[in-house]
């Protein structure tokens, strides 16, 4: 197994850096276009795998072995990769870390399906909020609205994330919609230019018809569950509970400590979805199910 | 004689004083009066404009759409804009913006991410719709160097117009002409949003006339988020009095102010009057978003913890208009503090 990583800008590189963490059987490569980019030179300075022929270059490599393809480019140039690359997908794997609409949603924390071929990893914000949302949704029926806030530190969005902020927001929606079942759902991200940078932090808001104290200790009790099983592939992932008595609302927020990788832990949006795709390879290998 | 445009956001700012409660009539009525008094732009919207009515930051009366179809019945020669920030909007909200016949969408964000504007303005161009930049908590930006090479950036893809926008109420008119001075010089239309924070609104919106903005945001006895902004009914009456224009009818504007409160109260719409109390005080030095006060006072009752606390950590954190949930968070911190 090989794992083939195709853009090399903050997330490319980071999840460069976790997958050589987690020793997995068989080796990295990183491949963009522009050989003068800050992430090219970072690339070539710490002796990666690295190469700058782009997709074409990657293509060679689809036609041995068995591969893992992790897309950290953008939402646009995404559509171009997936197309170039879908039918070699017997064969190989597609992860998907842009908020493209391309594949289908998968996140580690339900590690008990068969991996699709093609992955959708969502979002950041996705990836950590929804499997809360859906856990949350089987022990509170009565939820009838759930509202996610991002706030992540300016420096850690890329040029990708800021080009793509449409995408992020109807890819998040529409994943909490057909994964949890609950439509009625808004999201929204907030860019937060602090010096030094403040820790990213998600709110999830569920609304329901009417909240008490046993319902809270219920979602407490499958938060704690949730911390558990994410931990394990994101180990700075931290939620907790906050209600105000007579409010029909409670609310989750999410903290991530980042393991600062690449860069600094303020960061942690990054290591929600490199750590969960990175995790991606060791259940392949684990499950040996490719 | 200047050309000064005027543009009024009483409809959209000041849904900031109210918890975003401006209803039907509201709209009507006043969309009415900035039509017979020749106001040339008038905005409407949820105070954090497009897609941002929510449980967070407030949910409003009626949707932003609803809101546009009952102004344009109304709006002639007046122009109708909307505000828009990507993050709570999407194009999807843009587009039925212009849809329902939004005249101007005027996209904004925090000065230093106004990179993320680019999608949505370039959605307009290409719709051919004007389409602005604002430029919201200008003072992130205030040094010469960044704001200048940021205008030059956003003028290569096409923008031509750009608010600067004093969210947080925390410039000086010092500040606003030397700003003006140094953006004449990139051959640009520009304009001035203040707010009355530290009581400079008026001044600083002179200044900024002065220094060649052509497009002057003000609401109706200053009707907008923290302590305002600046005042129609004062810029009217000080065009008249610089001899920059003559078109407004003076008195008319008087009548406005003197019966809004009363259309407000007719409405239902539970409204303090505007003044500077302390807590916009508080976060115009602490450069924090105007609109921020009512859940600053909100969050400082339910956890019984200093309005005057919050506001100066949230300064410390430089918390960005839409963060209300880290409000929330920082209230929460100082009542578990205080319980030690």
């Amino acid at each position: 197994m090989r794992y083939l990583i195709i853009g090399s800008g903050k997330i490319g590189i980071d999840l460069y850096i976790k997958l050589k963490k987690l020793n997995l059987p068989g080796d990295t490569f990183i491949f963009n276009r522009n050989k003068n980019s800050i992430g090219a030179k970072y690339c070539k300075k710490k002796n990666f795998n690295y190469s700058s022929g782009g997709i074409s270059h990657l293509m060679k490599f689809l036609q041995e072995e068995k591969n893992i393809i992790f897309d950290c480019t953008s939402a646009q140039a995404s559509k171009n990769i997936y197309n170039k690359i879908k039918k070699k997908l017997n064969k190989n794997f597609y992860v998907n870390l842009t908020p493209a609409p391309l594949g289908k949603y998968f996140i580690p924390y339900f590690s008990n399906v068969k991996i699709p071929h093609s992955i959708n990893m969502i979002t950041c914000g996705g990836q950590s909020s929804v499997p809360v949302i859906m856990e949350m949704k089987k022990v509170i029926k009565d939820i009838k609205y759930v509202e996610v806030i991002s706030s992540i530190a300016s420096q850690s969005a890329g040029k990708a994330t800021r080009e793509n902020i449409n995408e992020y927001i109807i890819n998040t929606q529409r994943a909490i919609g057909q994964l949890s079942g609950l439509k009625n759902n808004k999201v929204i991200i907030n860019l937060n230019p602090s010096k030094p940078p403040v820790n990213m932090m998600n709110s999830i808001f569920f609304e329901c018809k009417n909240v008490n104290g046993k319902k809270i200790k219920e979602a407490n009790v499958v938060l704690k569950n949730i911390n558990k099983t994410i931990k394990k592939y994101i180990p700075g992932y931290n939620a907790k509970l906050f209600y105000k008595k007579s409010e029909k609302f409670f609310r989750v927020t999410i903290r991530v400590v980042g393991s600062g990788d690449y860069l600094s832990t303020f960061a942690g949006n990054l290591d929600i979805i490199t750590s969960s795709s990175a995790y991606i390879g060791h259940l392949l290998n684990e499950k040996n199910n490719y | 004689m200047k050309k000064i445009i005027i543009s009024d956001v009483t409809l959209r700012d000041g849904n900031h004083a109210v918890g975003h409660q401006i209803n039907k009539d509201m709209i009507n009525i006043y969309s009415k009066f900035a039509e017979k008094n020749k106001i040339d732009i008038l905005e409407i919207g949820h105070g954090n404009g497009l897609g941002a009515s929510s449980l967070t930051i407030g949910r409003s009366k009626i949707s932003n759409i609803q809101a546009i179809k009952i102004a344009r019945k109304n709006l002639k020669k007046t122009k109708l804009s909307v505000h828009s920030i990507p993050g709570f909007s999407t194009l999807d909200d843009v587009k039925l913006a212009i849809d329902n016949g939004t005249d101007i969408v005027r996209v904004g964000c925090n000065s230093s991410d106004i990179d993320i504007i680019e999608r949505q303005f370039l959605y307009c161009k290409k719709n051919k719709v004007d389409s602005w930049c604002v430029f919201m908590m200008f003072h992130q930006i205030y040094s010469k160097d960044k704001y200048i090479s940021i205008v030059k950036n956003l003028k290569k893809i096409g923008i031509k117009t750009f608010i600067v926008m004093d969210s947080a109420g925390i410039l000086l008119p010092a500040d606003v002409k030397k700003i003006f001075y140094n953006l004449k010089k990139l051959n640009i239309r520009t304009g001035f949003h203040g707010h009355n924070n530290l009581g400079c609104a008026i001044a600083n919106t002179i200044q900024a006339i002065k220094g060649g903005a052509k497009i002057i945001d003000c609401s109706i006895r200053g009707f907008g988020a923290g302590a305002g902004n600046t005042q129609l009914e004062i810029i009217v009456a000080l065009l008249k009095r610089l001899k920059i224009s003559n078109k407004f009818d003076v008195r008319e504007f008087y009548k406005m102010s003197d019966q809004f409160i009363k259309i407000l109260k007719n409405n239902k719409i539970n409204y303090k009057d505007i003044f500077t109390n302390p807590l916009s005080i508080s976060t115009g030095l602490n450069g924090l978003f105007s609109g921020f006060s009512p859940k600053i006072n909100l969050f400082a009752k339910k956890y019984n913890v200093s309005s005057f606390d919050i506001s100066d950590l949230a300064g410390k954190k430089q918390l960005a208009a839409g963060q209300d949930d880290l409000l929330m968070n920082i209230a929460h911190n100082l009542s578990l503090n205080k319980k030690k």
